[in-house]
């Protein structure tokens, strides 16, 4: 009788337990739509995408073209990554990302293709390995995985597509440059917090 | 006895432990941070007086001003709260608080225009003041990246209701009601200082 009232108490705390998960899934919505939102969901790559936006758009997209494969391909490669590997602490990286092109779009400096490119690809990469599914295996992880890659490419391509629609006239162009300097600002300051707690 | 007492007061344990609060919204997580953050600055009269006055005096002085503040106050008000995150001080942070909202009214009113240099340095050195502020309480946020999203996008919205103010100056009747929006920035300014109000 004892025995069997500690085996329902054990039973009960250990289904108080959670898995720890960066964001909580959305409930009913099916693993192909919780992975397409997960870049929605994740604060960081949210910001990485949006700044990402906001400097191609700035710099010209047929300017910029080569950055659409390039992103492309470098989230299939994060994707697959994130598929074998658990994923580590990336979060600060990203936006170290974040804050650097948030610079470059703040300041207007000229920044060539290539360097547009790499930093798309980047982003690509580091976004997708972040995205890994630790409680997910087999067909679910499959479908959530390829709802994030879909996610993903769909944001970048979006958030370029309204930033270039909503840049033509000057005062638009100005609004590009004082976003760009939010997305900046907002990524320094958590990146100065990750900093102080590592160094007390 | 005792037994049986521990064991029910276990079972009454872990059953509250299931029980979760009833809230008609969750002010937790992302949304929370950014609530909070989003609310910092609009919570303060003395930041919003002053972010409104550097909208005022950026639209007053017109290009690159009415661009180059707002771009840099944000970055130097980040620094400002790395600074704050970090733990190091800055002498009297709600004294220059005020103080910014007395010197960029008087800007305003007095139709002051310095070179654009001068100006973004008399910005900047304020925002490390608000930055300040913000940044002290970053560490205590539920989400620190969602609340410093929600407190620099409300800082640039107020910067933008100044600045949409400051157009008035196109007209000389605006342009008097924007001279006089500045001398109540900076009376507020001494009401901040003296602490009247």
């Amino acid at each position: 009788m004892r025995a069997v009232s500690s085996v329902i108490v054990w039973l009960l705390a250990l289904g108080v337990s959670q898995p720890a998960l960066a964001h909580s899934p959305i409930k009913g919505i099916g693993d192909f739509y919780n992975g397409l939102l997960h870049p929605v969901l994740v604060p960081a790559h949210l910001l990485v995408l949006i700044a990402l936006g906001l400097l191609i758009a700035q710099k010209g997209i047929f300017q910029n073209r080569i950055a659409f494969p390039a992103f492309f391909a470098a989230s299939l490669v994060g994707l697959i990554i994130a598929w074998f590997s658990v994923s580590g602490e990336l979060q600060l990286v990203l936006l170290g990302v974040a804050a650097v092109v948030g610079l470059v779009v703040a300041s207007n400096w000229p920044v060539g293709r290539y360097v547009s490119a790499t930093a798309a690809a980047l982003a690509g990469l580091l976004i997708c390995i972040d995205s890994t599914q630790e409680t997910l295996s087999g067909r679910e992880k499959l479908v959530t995985f390829i709802g994030t890659g879909v996610g993903v490419n769909l944001l970048f391509v979006y958030s370029i597509g309204v930033v270039d629609y909503f840049s033509k006239k000057d005062w638009q162009k100005i609004g590009v440059r004082v976003i760009g300097s939010w997305v900046a600002a907002s990524s320094l300051l958590v990146l100065a917090l990750s900093y102080s707690v590592n160094t007390r | 006895m005792s037994t049986r007492f521990f064991q029910s007061l276990a079972l009454a344990v872990t059953l509250i432990a299931y029980a979760s609060a009833s809230s008609a919204h969750e002010a937790t997580g992302i949304s929370g941070g950014f609530a909070s953050g989003f609310m910092h600055p609009i919570l303060g009269w003395d930041h919003v007086v002053a972010m409104v006055a550097v909208g005022l005096w950026g639209a007053f002085l017109g290009k690159p001003a009415i661009w180059v503040l707002p771009v840099v106050f944000p970055l130097v008000m980040a620094f400002g709260g790395a600074l704050g995150v970090m733990g190091v001080p800055i002498p009297a942070v709600e004294t220059g608080i005020a103080a910014s909202a007395v010197v960029l009214g008087c800007m305003v009113a007095f139709a002051v225009r310095p070179p654009i240099w001068v100006a973004a340095v008399i910005v900047g050195a304020f925002a490390v003041f608000h930055g300040h502020a913000h940044g002290t309480e970053l560490p205590n946020a539920v989400s620190p990246l969602a609340y410093s999203i929600g407190f620099v996008f409300s800082t640039g919205l107020l910067h933008l209701g100044g600045i949409a103010f400051g157009l008035l100056v196109r007209w000389p009747a605006g342009k008097i009601a924007v001279q006089a929006g500045g001398g109540l920035i900076a009376l507020a300014g001494v009401g901040f200082l003296t602490g009247v109000v």
